[in-house]
């Protein structure tokens, strides 16, 4: 599989295949990183700050609902990274695109702890909220099988152990389970069950306090440059493994 | 410490296993990096002998 | 085309007769597990007759994966998957005709047995023909995601236990929707809507999953 090529192909931007190029992407993100953590820090300082000591406390729910900064952001980013896998297994399967697949298998684990932590942040905002650590309902239900499907993902990569083959299991695997997605989006808004419906992302606009909407999301756009810098040194780390592999195979070729 | 009334309990052990969650996610990646820069540096200086 | 899917079917139907270990282990397992939940329930009456649904449910969910490994493990070492392949007849279809085939022999039986199973569980009569009624709508949905599962792993040694690691949570909705076609007509409800829902589910998993499996087979065996 040629990876040194960054020509462009047919039907595709020049700065998409410029980054195709393993050896761009390690320059590249090398120079990006720093910059990004800065920002995550100073974000994250400032949303949970706010979240934590300025904004109000809810008016039925008292201060448990200050741990929706994190449970809420948390849910976006499991949502949101399990799309960009979606995306990302298309261009593993579709344009062949080089690091797509490194994409894939960065991503996995953080959308897996990000689902992770929103289940237990909501288990520990419902209990005094509404008195159960966990209800069977919709969306509660769909956010667990969200982080299995993530978990079996995971075990798919390890299970197959050429990267190409892999990949290509695991984005087919990503696709089937993308049908998930939209069933946790709508799902509150289908069966009338215990998770409140939806007060940001629907017509019309947020319906929340804007004194609460702004650390939300504040640290919603942290979770999102802290899932960048993540992102980042996960890839470089496959990429340096992978050529590690090579080298470790010519070796032992040249050896035999 | 901050006190957030009767339901301050939840709120630290949501907000410590969010910062463990993530801190332990971020020191898995780095050190798998580190990791993966280490035999990476190993196997081409080997190659260049 | 024609031709090849029957004779695919037939070779499927004859190989299950023949060797058999398959169909009658499952229809076994599935009798295992019934009888031994009251073990641990303990024999009281109204509670198997609450949960008679959910166990016959899981319970076929159960013998369903496990026989899902026959689908295309026996194919792929003898050869024969390759050759399929390079059939002309669509893979996709003849992957449909296979996993109809195994559903022949695994998910019909137990949807035809369970209702009879169920009296073990003292499950109520109005619910025994709707639950019969909902296990051959679902089953054939089981079989179709498990179809990508097994394409997905039917070149890993011991691929079993990751096949129902990556099928069961899709399952979910599944199971859902067929335990509660069975408890609403238990406590005499219409059930249209949970049938209704059900049926659309296999309806789909009849056109993707076999899409989704050929594709697997294709870019994972090289």
């Amino acid at each position: 599989m040629t990876e040194n090529s960054a020509s462009p192909r047919q039907g595709a931007p020049n700065a998409f295949w410029s980054l195709a190029n393993p050896g761009r992407f390690m320059g590249y993100s090398g120079t990006l990183l720093p910059w990004l953590a800065v920002i995550t820090l100073a974000l994250l300082s400032y949303g949970l700050y706010k979240g934590l000591f300025v904004a109000p406390a809810d008016y039925q729910q008292g201060e448990s609902m200050r741990i929706m900064y994190i449970h809420v952001p948390a849910a976006w980013m499991a949502m949101g990274v399990y799309s960009l896998m979606t995306m990302s297994s298309l261009g593993t399967l579709v344009w062949k695109h080089p690091l797509a697949d490194v994409s894939q298998k960065a991503a996995a684990p953080i959308g897996a702890t990000f689902t992770a932590l929103c289940l237990i942040t909501g288990s520990l905002w419902g209990k005094p909220t509404w008195g159960t650590w966990w209800e069977w309902d919709a969306r509660m239900t769909s956010v667990l099988v969200l982080l299995l499907i993530y978990l079996g993902i995971i075990a798919l990569w390890r299970a197959i152990d050429e990267p190409l083959r892999a990949a290509r299991a695991v984005a087919i695997m990503t696709l089937v389970g993308a049908v998930n997605l939209p069933i946790i989006k709508f799902s509150v808004d289908w069966w009338n069950t215990l998770h409140q419906p939806a007060s940001v992302f629907k017509k019309g606009g947020p319906s929340i306090h804007p004194a609460m909407l702004e650390p939300l999301l504040v640290m919603g756009l942290a979770f999102g440059f802290l899932f960048g810098c993540l992102q980042i040194i996960r890839m470089q780390a496959e990429i340096m493994n992978r050529r590690a592999e090579r080298l470790a195979l010519r070796q032992a070729n040249a050896e035999a | 410490m901050f006190d957030f009334g009767p339901q301050s309990g939840y709120i630290y052990a949501a907000y410590a296993i969010f910062a463990l969650g993530l801190l332990v996610l971020l020191g898995a990646s780095l050190a798998g990096r580190a990791a993966a820069r280490r035999r990476l540096d190993r196997l081409e200086a080997e190659s260049r002998r | 085309m024609i031709a090849t899917l029957r004779a695919v079917l037939s070779r499927e139907l004859t190989l299950a007769a023949r060797i058999g270990a398959g169909v009658e282990l499952g229809i076994v397992f599935f009798l295992i597990l019934i009888s031994v939940t009251p073990f641990a329930l303990g024999p009281d009456q109204k509670l198997l007759s609450r949960l008679a649904p959910a166990l016959l449910w899981i319970a076929a969910l159960l013998a369903t994966l496990l026989g899902l490994d026959r689908l295309l493990q026996a194919d792929e070492e003898d050869g024969v998957l390759d050759e399929l392949m390079l059939s002309e007849t669509p893979l996709e279809l003849i992957l449909l005709t296979k996993a109809f085939a195994h559903w022949l022999v695994t998910g019909l039986p137990l949807a035809l047995l369970a209702p009879v199973l169920g009296l073990m569980l003292a499950i109520s009569p109005a619910a025994m023909l709707p639950l019969a009624l909902s296990l051959l709508v679902g089953t054939p949905a089981l079989t179709f995601l498990g179809l990508v599962g097994a394409a997905l792993t039917v070149t890993l040694r011991r691929g079993g236990l990751l096949l129902s690691v990556l099928v069961l949570p899709l399952t979910a909705p599944i199971l859902i929707f067929g335990v509660s076609i069975v408890r609403e007509a238990a406590e005499g409800r219409s059930f249209t809507t949970p049938l209704a829902l059900l049926g659309g589910i296999t309806l789909i998993s009849a056109v993707v999953s076999p899409v989704a499996a050929a594709a697997a087979l294709r870019f994972t065996r090289q």
